[in-house]
């Protein structure tokens, strides 16, 4: 069962809309990965789920309800979260502040539950004080997905996780999507580098120029030549 | 009865022409002056002080008894506050961005004001000057008569000033003031200096201030601190914004209707309470105005596009109209427009000019080759942006700069075009090394872009957001465009008709009157390339022309710049529709990690291996070669 | 010297008052973005409505308190009104300096209307002067100073300890994250507002008993003064601007010891026109919030 949906979504900025029709889902404890070539529009995609961008038709589903144009900060609430591209810690706070605030909607013993999340990201649980703009993008990256967690989402949208991180960090911050999949949580990965996401997806689905273009089983399409000719465009 | 309305007149006139002057700034240049008042007092003293006789009372220092003549006094009163107000300008305007310019500008006016009120040496202080003589010297006349010949004397150089101001509106040097301030920016990347003909404006806008101190001073025979608030600058913004900044008619009306006639009115609101009291509601009723005018109708009662300053000429080939541009349907644009051959105008670009301009910038022509990148390198900070880039371009080609994101592509493009400097390498334009001009002076090299997010000058009319790039405009300094306006008409004229050309080619002729703001994604593409080719370039820079653009349009953009090329300018640009660049491009450069991958056709480019892995990314398990430790910057 | 170091000493009570109003506009520009024109006349009607209720009677602690109250409410007012449908809007920063002037002229002249223009005496005497070491102290100045600090405190603890405190500063850093953790955003910038209110009055009231005259124009001559403080600080840092106000109020008396008394603001003005033309960053380093 889906427990992120989204079908016939047109949504754009000023002018001509960016996404026309596109729809895409993600299951419990998957990951789908969405790829495509430059001025796809997955980052728009990714922002119109979230409702940070109007959606001029189309409907998002979240665990069965229609989201559609719920304010950002109430579908945390509901259980989506959302890792963006840029600008994705507090960098003025603290290791342990951004958990807090991750926490911000949870209710019972935050505490408990940071400890938890940090086990999984040992690097950050060593200076729980530290500044986020003392640390290095990796570190950002991964203080950013500890965040996620602690917002505990039945679903979560994920914006080019490992944009501008060494194949190293790379590789880490997929293992710790690996992990998040593990817990159960449905994810949508946007994705610029295919080959790395393509070896931990389960379904890809292939934006270009704002539609659907492929969609399927990772194990399927891993292959196909086609891929990479719409990749490069 | 009728003294009271000349009354009311005089001093309506006089708060016109401070209005008119703060609209000059404010209006029409978007400067921020809360210290306009000030500016009025500086003319009301001056003109005080040089038109009185020695005082004959003790203490009285600041009467120099010059006796000058009324005429004089009241010029020279303007002259001071003109001189203060570019020494102002010059020390802060320049600096500052607006809200800090806003509180700089309120001190200052605090601190003259203070100054004035508590040092009684220099205007006697917070008693004020008296005894001012009339303009009628020491003739007998009657208030009425005094009005009469007050009013005759305000209304004149009202109207003097309102048809100077007018003269600058509907010349190149408004039109640069009004580019200045919607989009500095992009004014500047078309060859601008920007700051002075703003300090141009400022200093005329000043000397309405001290002509209309001057007229006050004369009129009332006193003045005090008390007269000049901080608060009154306040008061004719307030009037400006309300009647319609930007224009004249919006100032007068302002001037007329705020200032004067809710201050008559209030004259007969019966005191309630406290006599202060019909004055505190009257500044309540302007605060509420302004703040719903600003909320529901921020242009003012007269918005500035209601005038009409220009005539759009029926193009001379006719073009069908496209009709209602509307969300989801084909073009946008008139579809008469695909295989017609580059107009006159768009000829201009080769021939005569483009060779007029090799000359001028006589380097040792390199023959075919336009442009050579020699190993440029950019960072911003840990991010190598440009990282070793080279090649070279062709006369006359199109070449598309393609590769994966964060090449380096949107960098180099920035260095091209000016607002980046390179941190080591060489630019070579014709043979000339042109590396840290800037925009304003890659502008006047020859070199021309457009942006990756269509910049346009939203209020301003698609007609004007092209004229405003082309080169060596005169009529762009505020005297030619106030005395001299035969100077500028032809060209203004021959400006508009090449503007009219090359909007109707690109298929925009019905949207010529109207705000570019009004312009679809797609739409404002095709302009800024209008704008491009108005400035006659060289080199044209294009950072992703089809991103957010029907297909349709797409394909028009690339006949048109085919066409461009064929009439010899040099095309680069920024695209990752394939489409799009197996239509326009003669050969493409593959850029990734800050350097050139490849080059050569498109089809060759797009099959090579390495370029295929550049846009797949790199796979965890190639991560250990030492290529890769130079991707990507976090560690 | 002793002058010198009385004018430290009514420094340090000046520094206070500016300190908390400092605070409170570092406060509202950090999840705002913009500066508020009208907020010396919220500090006057704080101080106005603390009067009245004095006058009739009340408590002076409980009717500043009310002062505080009345001001927080119509921050929120006038940020549901007039600021938060304009920065809907995407306007140009101007217009909310404009729109912050008319709400000026609306408050500021609504006072006269309530209360005359006339000035009116407002003092707390509680003692003479005293003498502290070095300096020259009215129990009233350490009154201020020790309220100042109290709350200043209780303002540090609110942010750095507590749940709603640090969404306020997760705001100010990062809105948009901010709402993805689930911060109803709007409502923090409301109860901020309301916050900042609520030491605006207190500032304006402590402003007006050092005075001891309150007129309709009292906070209004002060505005630049403390967006002084607050650019020299640092926009957008609460704890720069404390450091602001510090070396404002100092700077003010001292050079009024020396030069009439009567130019005290201009001093104060003079300073942040230098500030803002040679270091607009402050001396701390400000989050780059304005243009």
């Amino acid at each position: 069962m889906a427990i992120l949906r989204a079908e016939g979504i047109t949504a754009g900025y000023d002018g001509p809309p960016v996404l026309d029709n596109v729809a895409v889902s993600a299951e419990q404890g998957h990951t789908t990965v969405i790829l495509g070539p430059n001025g796809a529009g997955k980052s728009t995609l990714a922002k119109a789920i979230v409702g940070l961008l109007r959606i001029r038709a189309g409907h998002v589903y979240l665990a069965g309800q229609e989201v559609t144009g719920v304010a950002p900060h109430k579908l945390v609430r509901r259980g989506l979260g959302y890792l963006p591209q840029l600008a994705n810690v507090f960098d003025e706070m603290s290791v342990q502040e951004n958990l807090e605030m991750g926490g911000y909607t949870r209710k019972g013993d935050l505490r408990a539950r940071i400890t938890q999340v940090l086990e999984l990201f040992p690097d950050l649980g060593v200076d729980r004080n530290k500044k986020a703009s003392a640390m290095s993008g990796g570190q950002q990256r991964m203080l950013a997905l500890a965040r996620l967690l602690m917002t505990e989402p039945l679903a979560a949208i994920l914006d080019e996780p490992t944009a501008g991180l060494s194949p190293l960090y790379a590789e880490r911050v997929w293992k710790q999507i690996d992990r998040i999949r593990g817990t159960g949580v449905a994810l949508l990965v946007v994705e610029q580098n295919a080959s790395l996401a393509m070896e931990h997806a389960d379904s890809v689905c292939l934006l270009a120029q704002g539609r659907n273009v492929l969609s399927g089983s990772a194990d399927e399409l891993r292959d196909r030549a086609e891929v990479a000719r719409i990749l490069v465009g | 009865m009728v003294y009271f309305l000349t009354d009311a007149l005089v001093l309506g006139c006089i708060n016109a022409i401070m209005v008119v002057g703060l609209n000059l700034q404010y209006g029409y240049s978007g400067l921020l002056n809360f210290a306009f008042y000030i500016y009025v007092a500086v003319g009301a003293y001056i003109a005080a002080v040089t038109t009185m006789g020695p005082s004959t009372v003790p203490g009285i220092t600041y009467a120099l008894g010059w006796t000058l003549p009324w005429w004089l006094g009241l010029l020279l009163g303007g002259v001071v506050a003109a001189v203060l107000g570019s020494l102002v300008f010059l020390l802060t305007v320049r600096r500052l961005r607006s809200d800090y310019l806003a509180i700089v500008t309120v001190a200052v006016a605090f601190i003259v004001w203070n100054l004035i009120d508590t040092y009684q040496p220099l205007f006697d202080g917070d008693t004020g000057l008296f005894n001012v003589p009339q303009i009628t010297g020491s003739a007998n006349i009657s208030s009425e008569g005094y009005s009469a010949i007050m009013l005759g004397l305000s209304a004149a150089l009202l109207a003097v000033f309102v048809w100077l101001s007018r003269r600058i509106f509907r010349s190149p040097f408004g039109r640069l003031l009004r580019s200045i301030r919607e989009d500095e920016e992009v004014t500047a990347a078309f060859g601008r200096v920007t700051w002075k003909p703003q300090i141009a404006v400022f200093t005329i806008g000043c000397f309405l201030a001290g002509i209309a101190g001057g007229l006050l001073i004369f009129y009332i025979s006193a003045w005090s601190p008390a007269a000049f608030l901080p608060l009154e600058s306040f008061i004719l913004l307030a009037a400006l914004i309300v009647g319609g900044s930007g224009n004249y008619w919006g100032a007068l009306l302002g001037a007329f209707v705020l200032i004067e006639a809710l201050g008559e009115i209030s004259r007969y609101v019966p005191n309630f309470g406290n006599p202060a009291n019909v004055g505190a509601l009257r500044a309540i009723v302007i605060g509420l105005v302004l703040i719903l005018m600003l909320r529901y109708r921020p242009e003012g009662i007269i918005p500035e596009r209601w005038l009409k300053w220009y005539r759009t000429k029926e193009p001379a080939s006719a073009l069908a109209d496209s009709g209602t541009p509307a969300e989801g349907h084909a073009p946008d644009v008139g579809p008469a427009a695909p295989d017609r051959p580059a107009p006159a105008a768009a000829a201009e670009v080769a021939g005569a000019v483009g060779e007029r301009r090799a000359a001028a910038v006589a380097g040792p022509s390199a023959g075919n080759v336009l442009l050579e990148i020699r190993d440029v390198v950019y960072s911003y900070g840990g991010a190598r942006g440009v990282d070793g880039c080279s090649f070279s371009i062709d006369r006359g080609t199109v070449t598309g700069l393609i590769g994966p994101n964060g090449a380096g592509k949107s960098t180099l493009v920035e260095i091209l075009s000016g607002r980046l400097t390179p941190q080591a390498g060489e630019i070579v334009l014709d043979g000339r090394s042109v590396g840290g001009r800037g925009p304003a002076g890659m502008s006047r090299l020859g070199v021309a872009r457009t942006f990756q997010t269509a910049r346009v000058l939203p209020h301003l009319p698609v007609l004007e957001n092209v004229m405003i790039a082309a080169q060596a405009q005169r009529g762009e300094g505020p005297l030619a465009a106030m005395f001299w306006q035969r100077g500028w008409q032809a060209q203004e004229a021959a400006l508009r008709e090449e503007a009219t050309e090359l909007l109707g080619w690109l298929g925009l002729t019905s949207h010529l009157d109207r705000p570019a703001g009004s312009l679809s994604g797609g739409q404002r593409r095709l302009m800024e390339i209008a704008r491009a080719l108005m400035a006659h370039p060289r080199l044209l820079l294009m950072d992703e022309p089809t991103a957010g653009v029907f297909p349709e349009t797409s394909q028009l953009i690339a006949r048109r710049v085919r066409e461009i090329a064929e009439a010899g300018v040099t095309v680069l640009l920024i695209a990752h529709n394939m489409a799009f660049l197996s239509w326009v491009a003669d050969e493409v450069v593959v850029m990734a990690e800050g350097k050139v991958l490849t080059r050569g056709p498109l089809e060759e480019a797009r099959a090579h291996k390495d370029v295929i892995a550049a846009y797949l990314g790199v796979a965890a398990g190639e991560s250990r070669g030492p290529q890769a430790s130079s991707i990507g910057g976090g560690e | 010297m002793s002058q010198l170091l009385q004018a430290v000493g009514f420094g340090l009570a000046t520094a206070s008052i500016v300190a908390l109003a400092a605070v409170a506009v570092s406060l509202q520009v950090s999840v705002t973005n913009f500066f508020n024109f009208a907020f010396g006349d919220f500090m006057t009607l704080g101080a106005y409505v603390a009067w009245s209720a004095n006058r009739a009677g009340v408590n002076f602690v409980l009717a500043v308190l009310l002062g505080g109250v009345a001001v927080g409410a119509l921050g929120m007012l006038a940020n549901y009104l007039v600021f938060r449908p304009f920065m809907r809007r995407g306007v140009r920063p101007v217009t909310l300096l404009i729109a912050g002037v008319g709400l000026s002229f609306v408050v500021q002249n609504a006072l006269i209307l309530i209360w005359s223009p006339s000035p009116r005496r407002f003092s707390l005497n509680l003692g003479n002067a005293m003498r502290l070491g070095p300096f020259l102290l009215t129990p009233g100045d350490l009154v201020m100073i020790g309220a100042s600090a109290a709350l200043l405190l209780l303002l540090h603890v609110m942010l750095a300890y507590t749940k709603f405190g640090k969404a306020i500063r997760a705001t100010s850093n990062n809105i948009d994250l901010a709402r993805s953790c689930g911060i109803d955003s709007d409502r923090v910038i409301s109860l901020t507002w309301f916050i900042a209110g609520l030491l605006t009055a207190l500032a304006g009231v402590g402003l007006v008993l050092q005075e001891s005259t309150l007129s309709p124009t009292s906070g209004f001559t002060e505005l630049f003064v403390i967006f002084g403080a607050v650019i020299l600080g640092g926009i957008g840092r609460p704890y720069g601007a404390m450091l602001g106000a510090l070396i404002v109020g100092l700077l003010t008396e001292i050079s009024g010891a020396y030069v009439n008394a009567a130019y005290k603001t201009s001093i104060a003005f003079a300073v942040v026109v230098v500030l803002l033309l040679f270091r607009p960053q402050g001396l701390v380093k400000a989050r780059g919030l304005i243009r």
